[in-house]
């Protein structure tokens, strides 16, 4: 599901401000963009048990190669499913990739790793105002939907500058 | 096994016979749909299915998988194999475990090689179950493979 409506600066600058208040994760968020020759952005999702859900740290930006690396600390398998996969290559190591008519999901085993590795779609500009928007990615656990998250898509060109 | 459900069981596996399909290849079709049983388990019906070996199997066996829930299950049966043909025509086999997200449907073709010239009068059991959803208790079924 993907859910726009919510400008740059409102989404952007409250999850900046969050990632900067975790040490390390900056180190490898930031001074990635296009043409810096940096390395990927990397998202860290940990999912503890069905209450708590998936625990998100990181986000990634437009046209970025991303690395998600999920971490499944609960004694059951756990799904991981989002319209971000859709019609783009990924990567998966650890895990087991589960296509069906209408998802496209890849599961993890209690206790593993999984690391997915993928391209995020390039910038949508509007037509009409040659802005861009941020975008959130609903994410799900596919065997037990009562598992949801999201994921960041920031958009850093346009009111806030930095590309 | 009383003797209750085990008339219970034959029943449904007649049902099952009854309701079983011939694909457009001659192999025999089985339909299971799954349910879910509260949040945490899940159930494939019929819970008791008999084959017989020396005509159900000749032609062939299909595993038609339904699920109509909005969560992702799977199929597992221990001690049966799925075939699996690859891109050069070669056959694999491997373990029965079949992942059926919501609203699909999946036709899997079962192994009958372990069956094949089988001539004794065994009736061999095999459990089955979605290992997605195994709860607290195991809730699962039982394939009947009789001569």
């Amino acid at each position: 599901m993907k859910i726009r409506g919510h400008t740059t600066t409102l989404l952007a600058i409250p999850i900046a401000l969050a990632a900067m208040t975790l040490p390390g994760v900056m180190d490898d968020l930031y001074a990635q963009a296009p043409g810096m020759g940096a390395a990927r952005q990397k998202l860290e999702i940990t999912i503890k048990d069905r209450q708590h859900g998936y625990e998100t740290v990181g986000f990634t930006m437009p046209d970025h190669e991303t690395t998600v690396v999920i971490r499944n600390e609960d004694n059951v398998t756990h799904g991981f499913a989002s319209s971000l996969f859709k019609d783009i290559e990924v990567r998966m190591e650890g895990g087991t990739e589960v296509r069906g008519k209408h998802i496209r999901s890849f599961h993890v085993d209690p206790g593993k790793i999984m690391t997915l590795r993928f391209a995020t779609a390039p910038t949508e500009f509007d037509p009409l105002t040659g802005g861009a928007q941020s975008l959130r990615h609903a994410i799900w656990c596919d065997i037990h939907p009562e598992v949801k998250g999201e994921v960041y898509v920031i958009e850093t060109r346009g009111e806030l500058g930095g590309g | 096994m009383s003797s209750m459900s085990l008339v219970s069981g034959l029943a449904t596996a007649a049902l099952v016979e009854v309701l079983g399909l011939w694909s457009p290849a001659g192999a025999a079709e089985l339909h299971f749909v799954v349910q879910d049983i509260g949040e945490k388990r899940a159930l494939w019906v019929p819970q008791e299915v008999v084959i017989h070996r020396s005509t159900e199997m000749q032609d062939g066996l299909v595993f038609v998988l339904e699920n109509p829930t909005d969560r992702t299950h799977a199929f597992a049966a221990v001690g049966l194999f799925e075939e699996i043909m690859g891109a050069g025509g070669e056959v694999t086999r491997k373990p029965l475990r079949v992942n059926v997200t919501s609203e699909d449907t999946v036709r899997v073709q079962i192994s009958t090689a372990q069956f094949e010239r089988r001539t004794d009068e065994a009736v061999e059991e095999f459990p089955f179950f979605c290992p997605l959803h195994k709860g607290d208790a195991h809730l699962g079924g039982t394939i009947r493979v009789v001569p």
